[in-house]
């Protein structure tokens, strides 16, 4: 009787750790799988502005239309023209999402 | 009886061991259960792919209509599933490259005048843009039809190994195929790419020198850097296009009657797992990733006239080089630029250069 009940309940005992193991693995696999489907935040177009004299350069929102290259006013220090050089992505800053 | 009850529980459960070994090993029903768990995994992604290929359609339709084109769909309906190109015969290599630039130009011709026919009345660079942009839907749609092509066949051979290739390798063509998907906005806007790192590196060279044309949508400056001459070469901005840089420059070699003292090649990079974007190497060679008739333009014109080639490359990802240039890769093409004057400042005074500016020229003049 002691025999059985001792073969029994290492049996069961089996079967609940094993129950317990997969449970904990089903979860762990739903939770990571959660994690990486994660939607990241768009990030934020800037336009840097700059002189031709190179004595004043700034970053400002892009806004549609600008390009490398385009003349976009005059330099408040100077007065010669004001240039867009670059147009890059700010990495990890929620921003707007570029207007298609 | 006590004892059994207890011989027949270990009895059944050895039987039923045996029982599932026995079919574990000794039937296909493991190889139907793989066959099930990939297609539904598959399937699963593909419908993921149809929703994406759906979303760029979609955003596609409403960019043109902005554009003012009357009829989108149809546009884009009749540029897909066309304008595919056969690869020249390679077991008689005489005269292939010739043969393949021929090829690739009667498909540009017959493309912008697909893009004149149906998109009337648009600036250049956003016709350009427009047609960049059919591009990457056509492409997203090609990979859609393979992978569902490969998918079927699969479930119809009961190859599951198909399926489970096709399974290991769905996680990385989704990040293509959504990395494609986003770079539709940098050519609806029109804004610089990571692959126009070499054009943007072009630009900051020559400042505000005036543009002379050299081979189709390709141009190039000339400017004075340290007391040496320097020939810039690029794609005409700020439309979305890669020129003709091989043509380019064995026309400007050619013009110079052989008397350049180096040619200097900056492009994007694909950057290993391990490697930051932004991180810039020089090498010696054609630093150009295309598939054989602009990189042996450049070889050739070098090699005729023994002028060393300089190869300065600028590290980034696929996602990176296709879409809208990030921070770290600007940071690059600054880093990329001091390369390039000290290779310049190396050379004899008086001597001159040709730097070509190699990629997508989309929002950079």
């Amino acid at each position: 009787m002691i025999q059985l009940r001792n073969a029994l309940d290492i049996f069961t005992l089996l079967m609940i750790v094993t129950t317990i193991l997969l449970l904990i693995y089903t979860i762990t696999v739903m939770l990571m799988q959660r994690s990486k489907n994660k939607v990241t935040a768009t990030p934020k177009v800037v336009t840097k502005v700059g002189c031709m004299q190179n004595d004043y350069s700034a970053e400002r929102e892009y806004s549609k239309g600008d390009y490398v290259g385009l003349e976009v006013g005059k330099c408040p220090k100077c007065g010669n023209s004001l240039f867009v050089e670059a147009i890059y992505t700010v990495s990890n800053v929620k921003g707007k999402e570029i207007a298609s | 009886m006590d004892g059994g009850t207890s011989s027949d529980t270990w009895y059944l459960l050895l039987l039923a061991m045996f029982m599932i070994s026995f079919m574990l090993n000794f039937t296909d029903i493991p190889q139907r259960i793989q066959l099930w768990r990939f297609s539904s995994y598959v399937r699963r992604r593909l419908i993921q792919i149809d929703e994406v290929e759906s979303d760029v359609r979609r955003r596609l339709i409403s960019y043109l209509s902005k554009l003012n084109i009357s009829t989108p769909k149809e546009v884009i309906d009749n540029f897909m599933n066309n304008y595919f190109l056969i690869e020249p015969v390679n077991i008689e290599p005489v005269d292939i490259i010739k043969r393949l630039s021929h090829l690739i130009n009667v498909r540009d011709t017959n493309i912008k005048m697909y893009a004149e026919k149906y998109m009337p009345g648009l600036q250049k660079s956003e016709r350009y843009n427009a047609t960049v942009a059919l591009e990457i839907a056509s492409a997203i749609n090609t990979v859609n039809k393979i992978l569902k092509h490969y998918f079927k066949l699969g479930l119809k051979n009961n190859n599951w190994i198909l399926l489970m290739q096709l399974a290991l390798e769905m996680p990385n063509i989704i990040r293509i195929v959504n990395s494609y998907s986003k770079a539709l906005d940098a050519f609806f806007s029109g804004v610089p790419i990571g692959d126009g790192a070499g054009p943007l590196l072009v630009r900051y060279l020559v400042g505000r020198a005036e543009p002379k044309y050299l081979a189709e949508d390709t141009v190039y400056y000339e400017v004075v850097v340290d007391g040496r001459k320097v020939y810039a070469v690029k794609a005409e901005g700020p439309g979305a296009t890669v020129g003709k840089p091989g043509e380019a420059v064995e026309k400007l070699v050619e013009m110079l009657g052989g008397s350049v003292a180096r040619i200097i090649t900056v492009d994007a990079a694909l950057k290993l797992e391990i490697e930051d974007t932004g991180e810039v190497a020089e090498g010696v060679g054609a630093a150009i990733g295309d598939i054989g008739p602009e990189k042996i333009g450049i070889e050739r014109a070098a090699t005729k006239y023994g002028i060393p080639l300089d190869a300065v490359v600028i590290k980034m990802s696929l996602e990176e080089a296709i879409n809208v240039m990030t921070k770290d890769v600007y940071e690059g093409v600054l880093k990329a630029l001091e390369r390039v004057r000290r290779i310049i400042s190396n050379i004899c005074e008086g001597g001159s250069i040709i730097v070509i500016g190699v990629g997508n020229t989309v929002g950079v003049l």
